[in-house]
């Protein structure tokens, strides 16, 4: 398997493609860090130049795109609080409380050492644990896929916000837009009252746009008229310390490991690694109550999550021909552009592309620290341009992304409902990401559901019968009654021992 | 207690949003009966079963909707309308927001884009038009140049259309 590997990097590491990769990573991370154009975006961009280039190049130049796009993502969501795609939602929470204390480079830093660690160890674990864990990924059924899924929306529900009530109506909202357009196993429209650009349903960059950019400009507004917003803190140092590094590294090593076998499961993906990863974090933490306020863990965990979780997901992608996200669906693009199709006998009969595939990414993943080594500099200096002059070009520049998704006016109305519920959520804490989480999973999370309950013709006991699905569930229950019990049990006690002593 | 008091401002969401979800579940119900499978559960079952969710959750905001705000009701009519008044600024915002999301097809990119940011930043505090309305130019057509030409985005022109055709 080794020299497999080997040789995949003796085709990845030719000067041409070397050069392609550092291409590809600048673009990608020069048009990722514009909020609204994701990594997806990027790509669909850029696709017409890969097509004239030979096949290992392409692929070289696709993996640099997509992480320069994905790193470019997290830039936005640490120096202006807007997630450029799903898998850096949750690096907002504490990613932009770090910017505004003027730490936005170790922000940025701590992100591209993470990514660049978790992405050399889901490489090492792909190359000798990856078949062991395709095979237990294959024991996923729909019945447990969807029972992990709720296990993801209660844990992100029970993480983000002051009640977990309003958390998890949050979800339910997100999950509500994801049943908008053709119902993908009946085939049903829902939801769309008559209008043709609803049958696609609701795209993630419109909500996202909406909810977090335009209430941010909202809120910046009052913040300057008020003079609630501080001076931002120039910075001290520009890269992450020594210090902090060592005190990010177990977080670093905890979030590949759950992002890789996150990853693994077919279609959970980077988005579900990342706010799972966060929210264990905050859990094995000694003070999480740092969390959201700025805690370079909470970016250096979900961010080599989401990183290790895209080496994961080439597994499933590989074996199966399942894309686990939005990386691997481009990737498995390029592979059938190739002609060749992904499934278990890949690896035999192509070896040269798989492991071309899997150094190729490594590649694009090490192009990525050389790349934003100088640029986190440049970067950080953003956060110094006056708010009121950011604010307002970032809005029109999101609007654009949302306006170039389908060139269609009724994205733009969307993106402005978003934008009024998000500000009045946002004003009575009611937690914005798990709006994003729920959108994102909703699709896949009915069509198990609906898959499940055909196998067992309709009878929803499939979900308690199978082992991992009622593990996950009960986990989901008791990550969402867990603290609210425990608080009532706190204040009980505190009663108790407060009559005690009035007694005594 | 009386009755008005009982009335507050997270019980009245609550009940926004129990409105919403009898009109998500009544919408969800509404599908036409040739899209159900016999035996196996239909395109409303999902939505049914995030409406009850989203319904428990407004119900239990109804009940216990936590500590009591503080009235912010106004003594006296008057100074409401001089509050009003001064949240001039946060009324013209979302107003410019909506028209700009509205109209940017129709008024093209570069004319609604300049006056919107010229307009923001006057809101967020740049007080110097010497200043404000040229930097809005130069970054409506900065931007209009780079996604336009350089990403090949289309953008719509507008009313500018006739008179420019590049």
């Amino acid at each position: 398997m080794l020299d497999h590997l080997i040789f995949g990097f003796s085709v990845a590491f030719t000067p041409f493609n070397i050069m392609i990769a550092f291409v590809g990573c600048l673009v990608g991370t020069i048009i990722g860090v514009l909020p609204g154009l994701g990594p997806t975006g990027t790509i669909a961009i850029l696709l017409p130049l890969v097509f004239s280039m030979p096949a290992p190049s392409a692929l070289i130049m696709l993996a640099a795109v997509y992480y320069g796009a994905m790193y470019g993502g997290s830039t936005t969501s640490i120096l202006v609080n807007i997630p450029g795609e799903a898998a850096s939602v949750v690096t907002t929470l504490d990613g932009h409380m770090m910017a505004l204390q003027g730490r936005a480079g170790p922000a940025l830093a701590i992100s591209a050492v993470g990514s660049f660690i978790a992405g050399t160890f889901s490489i090492i674990a792909l190359t000798f644990i990856g078949a062991p864990v395709a095979s237990f990924a294959l024991r996923f059924g729909p019945a447990q896929f969807f029972s992990l899924m709720v296990f993801g929306l209660s844990t992100v529900a029970s993480l983000t916000g002051k009640s977990v009530v309003k958390a998890i109506m949050a979800t339910v909202l997100g999950l509500m837009m994801a049943t908008v357009g053709i119902d993908l196993v009946s085939g049903a429209p829902r939801y769309t009252f008559g209008n043709p650009f609803l049958l696609d349903g609701i795209d993630f960059i419109v909500v996202a746009i909406g909810m977090f950019a335009i209430s941010e400009v909202i809120v910046t507004a009052e913040e300057l008229r008020t003079g609630k917003r501080g001076q931002i803190i120039k910075a001290k140092s520009i890269w992450v310390s020594f210090r902090e590094f060592v005190y990010c590294i177990g977080s670093i090593l905890r979030g590949t490991v759950i992002g890789f076998f996150v990853g693994v499961l077919p279609g959970a993906g980077a988005t579900l690694a990342s706010f799972l990863s966060y929210d264990i974090e905050k859990r094995v933490a000694k003070n999480p109550e740092r969390f959201g306020q700025g805690e370079i863990r909470g970016v250096a965990c979900p961010e080599s999550a989401n990183n290790a979780a895209s080496g994961g997901a080439l597994l499933p992608l590989l074996t199966l021909g399942i894309p686990g996200g939005g990386a691997t669906a481009v990737m498995l693009g390029a592979l059938m552009m190739l002609g060749i199709t992904p499934g278990p006998l890949l690896f035999q009969k192509h070896p040269e592309l798989v492991w071309g595939l899997i150094a190729s990414m490594y590649l694009g993943n090490l192009m990525l620290l050389v790349l934003n080594w100088p640029l986190v500099n440049l970067f950080a200096r953003i956060m110094y341009i006056p708010a009121r002059y950011l604010m307002p070009v970032v809005l029109v520049i999101s609007t654009i992304g949302v306006w170039s998704l389908s060139y269609s006016s009724m994205d733009l109305i969307i993106m402005g409902i978003c934008g009024v519920v998000g500000y009045y959520m946002r004003k009575n804490d009611y937690p914005l990401a798990p709006v994003l989480l729920g959108l994102i999973l909703g699709g896949r999370m009915e069509q198990a559901f609906r898959q499940a309950l055909i196998i067992s013709r309709g009878s929803p006991l499939i979900f308690l019968q199978k082992p991992i699905s009622i593990t996950l569930l009960i986990g989901a229950l008791m990550f969402l009654t867990l603290p609210y019990l425990l608080e009532k049990w706190r204040q009980l006690k505190l009663a108790r021992e407060g009559a005690l002593e009035e007694k005594a | 207690m009386k009755f008005r008091d009982k009335i507050t401002r997270k019980r009245t969401e609550a009940l926004v949003v129990l409105l919403g979800v009898v009109g998500y579940i009544w919408a969800g119900l509404s599908l036409p009966p040739h899209y159900q499978m016999a035996g196996v559960p239909g395109p409303s079952v999902f939505p049914l079963i995030l409406g009850a969710i989203m319904g428990g959750g407004a119900l239990w905001l109804l009940i216990f909707p936590g500590k009591q705000e503080k009235s912010k009701r106004s003594p006296s009519g008057s100074s409401r309308w001089r509050r009003l008044l001064k949240a001039w600024r946060s009324f013209l915002l979302w107003g410019l927001l909506i028209a700009y999301v509205f109209l940017l097809p129709v008024l093209g990119f570069v004319i609604s884009s300049a006056v919107l940011l010229a307009t923001f930043f006057f809101l967020l505090g740049e007080q110097r038009w010497y200043l404000g309305i040229p930097i809005s130019l130069v970054f409506t057509i900065g931007i209009y140049i780079a996604f336009a030409k350089g990403l090949q985005i289309r953008l719509p022109l507008g009313v500018l259309e006739g008179i420019f055709r590049w």
